[in-house]
């Protein structure tokens, strides 16, 4: 009697003890956007991209290299086809500036032309301007999970804290993995579905899971889609102090 | 007898039967100026409207359901071709490519900017000291051939500032007074010209003129040569509209019909200037606003031959119940009134038919400037200033609404009198 007692009492405790670990496992929807914005961060990346752009079967191909630093600065200059060659942009935390060398001036991307495509794309120049710190401007609410090609994914839900936001809702699979966003959805305050992202060839980069390839939908854009793929990447690179710089833009080198 | 008699009366209250004619001399002459002045308007509306789509107008069938977007990609190609064909058809005169877009149009002030060698470091300075003090404006622009438009859009009559295009013009702009005005810029400025069609792409232009529609739509258009909007928006050889001119207006819809009997334009969208939804806007507004000022100058003019008319019948019962009792019939009796009526109806007519004319005439030559609040909203560039056009068909409508006003208005008391019993009518003091 007393061993059935024992026994029924040590069952007991690791059943606690499971479930217990088993909520230690399952991380705040905080938490998860937290370890996605870590992983997703960097000090300084260079990488080589290539813009597919694909709308009514017929596909736009555009080359371009790109330097960054964090999520805040980026320089980016188009090096195909000829009518983009010499392209650059510019960002600066929340500025973005765009170098045109047809007249060799810059043009500040800022109001109406904020919501324009980027080179005829799916990405919009607000999508450009996005912060990773998502946290701040969104609650998350874990939905819970589901499975992107296979992989295990939890599905967490970001609602704006404000009005301002470009989009007043977001969807996003996290793959439990990886913490990599594999896949993303973007919603107006209508809840009209505005932009799906998926990413993925995640690779490893110099030690660390990166995902190369990324897919944007606009939604408003019918048979549309962009494709933009990155190769040669390297992360945290010494890079000269110009490399950010509005006179160096200023210059087109 | 009846007409002596009628106009000893008109005769024995000279103050009054001059005043009954003045009301009718003003109506008449206010219904033939109006009339002018609103077949003034609408001449020159529908003339503006007609330089905006030509006598006919081809688009891409699927244009106009999109053309708030401005869709360029529902152009019409080989435009080159297309206009040789077309100008195989009998009875066109020309066939003119425009292609219609948005811009931004961006002026840089490079004096604000710090040159490197003063040793300012770049973190302690703005945008405006490394790249210049910008000013951005986004506007609709349009793109035409300078050369053949010239005598059709006469662009260089409203041009305010500078001149127009050059015969073989290439990055030369003329901006709208509205859109050079916000821009802070004049003529002789370079600007830069954006397109964010396909994304962004630029040209750099000078501005060569400044024009000034009096409309304040059409005050923010940028106007580009064709080849200039060709290059930036990289449509080489395709247009978004294609005007096809002809004999006339008038002859719009015959022309409409060899067009499309030609099979040219079988996959294009063709509409004669008068089916484009702007047209029967105009044109039932115009219908609407002449049907009011008749209203109200035929209720004037009505009301107040009606009131002379009645005071004429109460002054003079005892004089009508005597003449009942002589034995005139109640028919001659209103005949009597009618008669006085048109008579001042008649000479009513005719003086305000003159003055009228005369004053038309003047409008017609001198024109009447309707103050810029007037024809700034409206969507169609119009000036401020009409001219007016006296028809045969007004000088007509208003003697024709001045004698039935005359005749109706005096109709009513006239039966009143007629019907009144002679002993009541000597009673009536």
């Amino acid at each position: 009697m007393n061993r059935r007692r024992l026994l029924g009492g040590l069952a007991a405790a690791a059943a606690l003890l499971l479930a217990s670990l088993a909520h230690a496992e399952a991380p705040t929807p905080e938490q998860l956007v937290q370890k996605m914005d870590e992983v997703m961060t960097f000090k300084t990346r260079v990488t080589d991209a290539t813009l597919n752009v694909t709308r009514d079967g017929k596909t736009d191909t555009k080359t371009l290299r790109i330097w960054n630093r964090g999520w805040d600065d980026s320089y980016s200059e188009f090096l195909s086809p000829a009518r983009d060659k010499g392209v650059k942009y510019l960002k600066l935390e929340k500025n973005l500036y765009m170098f045109l060398p047809s007249t060799e001036k810059v043009v500040k991307i800022s109001g109406h032309l904020l919501r324009q495509s980027v080179m005829d794309s799916d990405f919009s120049y607000e999508d450009m301007l996005e912060q990773r710190a998502l946290l701040q401007d969104y609650d998350a609410k874990l939905l819970g999970e589901d499975k992107v090609d296979g992989k295990p994914c939890w599905i967490v839900d970001l609602t704006a804290k404000n009005p301002g936001q470009t989009y007043a809702r977001r969807k996003m699979w996290i793959a439990q993995d990886t913490y990599i966003p594999v896949k993303a959805e973007r919603y107006a305050q209508s809840g009209l579905l505005l932009k799906t992202l998926t990413m993925s060839d995640v690779t490893d980069v110099g030690g660390r899971k990166f995902p190369l390839r990324m897919v944007m939908q606009d939604a408003a854009r019918k048979g549309s889609q962009s494709e933009f793929k990155m190769a040669n990447m390297q992360f945290d690179l010494a890079l000269p102090d110009d490399t950010f710089s509005r006179r160096r833009l200023m210059k087109g080198d | 007898m009846l007409l002596r008699y009628a106009w000893r009366n008109i005769s024995r209250h000279p103050t009054r039967s001059a005043l009954t004619t003045f009301a009718v001399i003003v109506s008449v002459a206010m219904l033939l100026v109006g009339h002018a002045m609103i077949e003034g308007l609408r001449a020159h509306v529908v003339s503006e409207f007609a330089k905006q789509t030509g006598d006919v107008r081809l688009r891409h069938p699927d244009y106009e359901k999109e053309s708030r977007f401005d869709p360029l990609e529902y152009n019409i190609d080989a435009f080159g071709a297309l206009h040789d064909r077309l100008m195989g058809v009998s009875g066109v005169r020309q066939v003119l490519g425009r292609i219609q877009f948005r811009v931004m149009v961006q002026y840089t002030d490079e004096s604000t900017i710090v040159p490197e060698s003063a040793g300012i470091p770049e973190d302690k300075l703005t945008d405006e000291q490394i790249f210049g003090r910008k000013v951005v404006e986004f506007a609709p622009a349009i793109g035409f051939e300078p050369a053949p438009e010239r005598e059709v859009s006469r662009l260089q009559d409203r041009i305010v500032d500078g001149r127009y295009f050059s015969d073989d013009a290439e990055n030369e702009v003329i901006l709208g007074s509205d859109l050079a005005r916000r821009l802070g810029i004049k003529s002789g400025v370079d600007v830069q010209i954006v397109s964010y069609r396909k994304g962004v792409s630029d040209i750099g232009a000078q501005v060569v003129g400044v024009v000034d529609y009096g409309n304040r739509f059409a005050n923010r258009l940028a106007h580009l040569p064709l080849k200039t909007s060709a290059k930036l928006l990289e449509m080489p050889d395709e247009v978004t509209d294609v005007l096809v001119l002809g004999p006339g207006l008038d002859a719009a819809g015959a022309l409409k019909k060899r067009l499309v009997d030609s099979g040219h334009v079988s996959t294009l969208e063709v509409k004669a200037w008068s089916e484009i939804g702007m047209a029967r806007l105009v044109s039932t507004i115009f219908s609407v606003v002449l049907t009011i000022l008749l209203f109200f100058i035929v209720a004037v003019a009505g009301v107040n031959l009606l009131n002379t008319m009645m005071m004429t019948v109460l002054e003079r019962q005892k004089e009508i119940g005597v003449l009942l009792a002589l034995g005139m019939k109640r028919l001659s009796v209103v005949k009597v009134f009618v008669l006085e009526a048109l008579a001042f109806g008649v000479v009513g007519c005719i003086a305000g038919a003159a003055i009228g004319s005369a004053v038309a005439r003047y409008l017609h030559e001198n024109g009447i400037k309707l103050g810029e609040g007037t024809t700034r909203k409206m969507f169609v560039p119009v000036s401020d200033t009409v001219h007016a056009i006296p028809t045969v068909t007004g000088l007509f409508f208003a003697v024709g609404v001045g004698l039935a006003v005359a005749f109706l208005g005096a109709l009513g008391p006239a039966i009143r009198a007629s019907r009144v019993h002679p002993i009541e009518a000597m009673r009536n003091k």
